[in-house]
């Protein structure tokens, strides 16, 4: 297809910067995971996303390395991420003017080989009093607008688990088809209905941690189309599209609404680690080659999807044809199928997605596309995905924060 | 959900037997010929033959009266005259033309065969060339496209003869429209040869790059070679992983053509192998929410260099199937009570068939 047509309107949320935190160090990387997941959570409210339940730890200000948790607000209903300061992850480090020998408890005078935190009311032997994890940390719960009619549900958790000095804390997205109903605590999100949710924990964790050999800037996407059905987000760095997250009610199933009752697909990756510049989030070999869509059906169970592609000679199409249609002139995209495959009874293509088309590989991040109607596609990957401007987007780059 | 709908009107000619006669030479000299009288016999849009040689004379008409007429050269390709036949097919463009030629029998390559040539010149021969030796030449202007025997490195056709004395049963199915002509010829339950000449649907090149947008090909699945021995004609490893088909650009540019269908996980979905997904064996089964086997569109992709890049447009009621479906199966809408008989798979391609009519593989 060249010049697709766009099916639908869509409200895109393009280019929202922030900054590393140069000149570095661990408590600006900290404190830019703060912003980053803040802006996530912004960025999805402003496309209509509704804030179900949340917990808002707040940021210790600390004046050695800037690491701690209070105990902060919540949990409780809404929205209580009201500043990056109340998007704080769970530390094993308290801050060393927190830890005090344990005579300084009252009530426990003259026992110097003991600790004690201040933020925590933990004592015990110094070792053990550096390393605690009190679990306080924020977390929030986002619901799609209700004109999707999809009763998926968003749970980002900042749970800490481990190095989170050194890699900024244990970013969890997790996705649930029924809602996260279960607990809810200070300490501990709330779980996932039926038990079932979708985690992925590259992303944060050791995922972003890897880029802490140097500071780099951060651009977020977000977009949504007018149904409220389709929404798109992703998070760029160093120039790359290193998360993505695509909720998908489609418009035209394939199984019946007995055998679907929620057509919802979605999508959460991240570039990886150790080999994160291979993996693009968006491209032929990850959604291709691999099945990174998940949907749940009726009856409970859940299957993997991938995303096909027209193709020929061995690859997809966008893979094989090295140029433009040299007829035309014009750089072809294809439709991108949806096939349920590996779960007996679930086999069979799905769906498509929509205004989402494959890209040519040759074709490089950022490139704008024409429509049918004079609107744009911009490619992320390998996927051109609706675009609203003439401005290209950033992906990161150094030097594009504010 | 109901089969697709056909885009075009057809017409058929189907189950010929073509049984094994005396000889060799006899048989496949009936063979040609029946695939010459189908193409021009056509009640709407035939082909016509507009020059021929019966190797003892030529005319602007066809001499091709009766299979005796088809002359072999000498032995071994040794000299003498043979016949050719020059087919014309104006829907398609003004001169769209198509020559068998070069006929000669002999020992070849393994076998004691029956040898042709292939040639498609969509700017037309020169009619008033071509003699009792020699097929005709193209007009000013016009290049060939020789349809080279890939299975036999680039040699002519020996029309899928083997050690053994086969029967054939001919299927031609035409668009009335005269823009698709479909020949497939079945031997002991396989497709053994396939020749097309199609006209694509949403074609993309304009009609100066494309003056006579058809793709064409005649393919054959022989025997006595490594290349694709015993497979169909009308498979995904021909025309989906090589460019087999054929066409010919304005220049005249003659380029290679894929036939592009649905991917993933490095190959066409109706093809994704089991040894692949050893726990995955319902994979070749029909689509697990509607009961419906997969009727792939089928993309045309030029992918030769030189200025010819690109998706071109798609074939006309014509699909990729499953490789697990065998020749000769019908589609049927899931639940319908009636099988329709409209929808049949060749291979791995699924045509339009005469309704209610049972098909002769064998």
């Amino acid at each position: 297809v060249q010049a697709p047509k766009l099916t639908k309107t869509w409200t895109i949320i393009s280019n929202q910067r922030i900054f590393e935190g140069r000149p570095g160090g661990w408590d600006e990387r900290v404190r830019q995971r703060s912003r980053l997941l803040l802006l996530i959570k912004d960025t999805l409210v402003a496309l209509g996303w509704r804030p179900i339940r949340s917990m808002a730890a707040v940021n210790h200000s600390n004046p050695w390395n800037g690491h701690g948790v209070s105990g902060g607000a919540g949990p409780g209903p809404g929205d209580m991420w009201g500043g990056w300061t109340q998007v704080c992850y769970d530390t094993a480090n308290h801050p060393d003017w927190d830890i005090k020998p344990a005579d300084w408890v009252p009530g426990s005078p003259g026992h110097w080989q003991y600790y004690y935190c201040s933020w925590c009311n933990l004592s015990g032997g110094l070792e053990g009093v550096y390393t605690h994890n009190c679990q306080i940390h924020s977390w929030i719960i986002l619901a799609p607008p209700l004109s999707s009619g999809s009763h998926y549900q968003i749970l980002i958790d900042w749970a800490s688990d481990n190095n989170q000095i050194y890699e900024g804390g244990w970013h969890q997205f997790h996705v649930s088809a029924t809602g996260f109903t279960g607990g809810g605590e200070r300490t501990v999100a709330p779980t996932a209905g039926a038990n079932w949710s979708w985690v992925n924990q590259q992303w944060g964790g050791s995922t972003w941690g890897t880029a802490g050999a140097a500071n780099y800037d951060y651009t977020v996407h977000g977009m949504i189309s007018n149904d409220g059905k389709q929404t798109r987000l992703l998070s760029c760095f160093n120039g790359l599209v290193d998360w993505t997250f695509t909720l998908d009610v489609l418009d035209k199933p394939v199984p019946s609404s007995a055998a679907w009752s929620d057509p919802t697909v979605i999508s959460f990756f991240s570039s990886g680690n150790t080999t994160r510049y291979y993996l693009y989030p968006l491209g032929y070999g990850r959604c291709n080659d691999g099945a990174p869509f998940y949907t749940r059906w009726s009856d409970g169970s859940t299957s993997a999807l991938y995303a096909t592609s027209e193709g020929y000679g061995g690859a997809t199409f966008g893979e094989d044809l090295p140029c433009p249609n040299e007829f035309t002139g014009a750089w072809e995209v294809q439709p991108v199928a949806l096939y349920s495959f590996g779960t007996t009874g679930k086999l069979g293509r799905v769906g498509t997605l929509t205004d989402s088309w494959w890209a040519p590989t040759r074709i490089i991040d950022g490139t704008l596309l024409a429509t049918q109607d004079s609107r744009r596609l911009a490619v992320f990957n390998n996927m051109a995905l609706p675009w609203n401007t003439n401005a290209a987007p950033l992906f990161g780059e150094l030097g594009q924060g504010t | 959900m109901p089969l697709p709908m056909f885009e075009r009107n057809w017409q058929f000619n189907v189950n010929q037997a073509l049984p094994w006669t005396t000889d060799r030479p006899t048989t496949k000299r009936k063979y040609l010929w029946a695939i010459k009288n189908s193409m021009v016999i056509s009640p709407s849009n035939p082909w016509q033959v507009v020059r021929s040689c019966d190797a003892v004379s030529i005319a602007n008409g066809d001499l091709w009266t009766n299979y005796t007429k088809l002359i072999w050269s000498g032995t071994n390709n040794g000299g003498g005259n043979r016949s050719w036949c020059v087919l014309r097919q104006p829907a398609i463009s003004p001169y769209f033309e198509m020559c068998i030629g070069h006929l000669w029998h002999g020992y070849y390559q393994y076998d004691y065969a029956a040898v042709f040539s292939l040639h498609f010149c969509p700017g037309g021969y020169d009619l008033t060339t071509g003699n009792l030796t020699t097929r005709p030449s193209p007009r000013a202007g016009a290049a060939e496209y020789n349809i080279t025997n890939p299975s036999d490195s680039g040699d002519p056709f020996t029309m899928a003869g083997g050690s053994v004395d086969w029967n054939y049963v001919l299927h031609y199915i035409q668009s009335s429209d005269g823009l698709s002509t479909r020949v497939v010829v079945c031997q002991d339950g396989r497709v053994l040869t396939y020749l097309f000449i199609d006209v694509p649907k949403d074609v993309i090149p304009t009609t100066a790059q494309w003056p006579s947008p058809a793709v064409f090909n005649y393919e054959e699945a022989t025997t006595n070679t490594s290349d694709f021995p015993n497979l169909d004609a009308t498979v995904y490893n021909r025309y989906y992983t090589q460019n087999r088909a054929k066409t010919q650009f304005a220049g005249p540019t003659n380029s290679s053509i894929y036939f592009s269908g649905e991917h993933l996980r490095g190959g066409p979905i109706g093809q994704q192998d089991l040894w692949q997904f050893p726990d995955r064996r319902f994979w070749h089964g029909p689509n697990n929410f509607t009961g419906e086997w997969q009727m792939l569109p089928i993309g045309v992709v030029s992918h030769d260099v030189g200025g010819k890049r690109g998706r071109i447009g798609r074939l006309c009621d014509l699909w990729w199937g499953q490789t697990t479906i065998p020749t000769g199966a019908f589609y049927a809408a899931p639940g319908a009570a009636v099988n329709t008989g409209r929808h049949i798979q060749f291979g791995h391609m699924i045509f339009p068939w005469p309704s209610a009519t049972p098909v002769v593989l064998v």
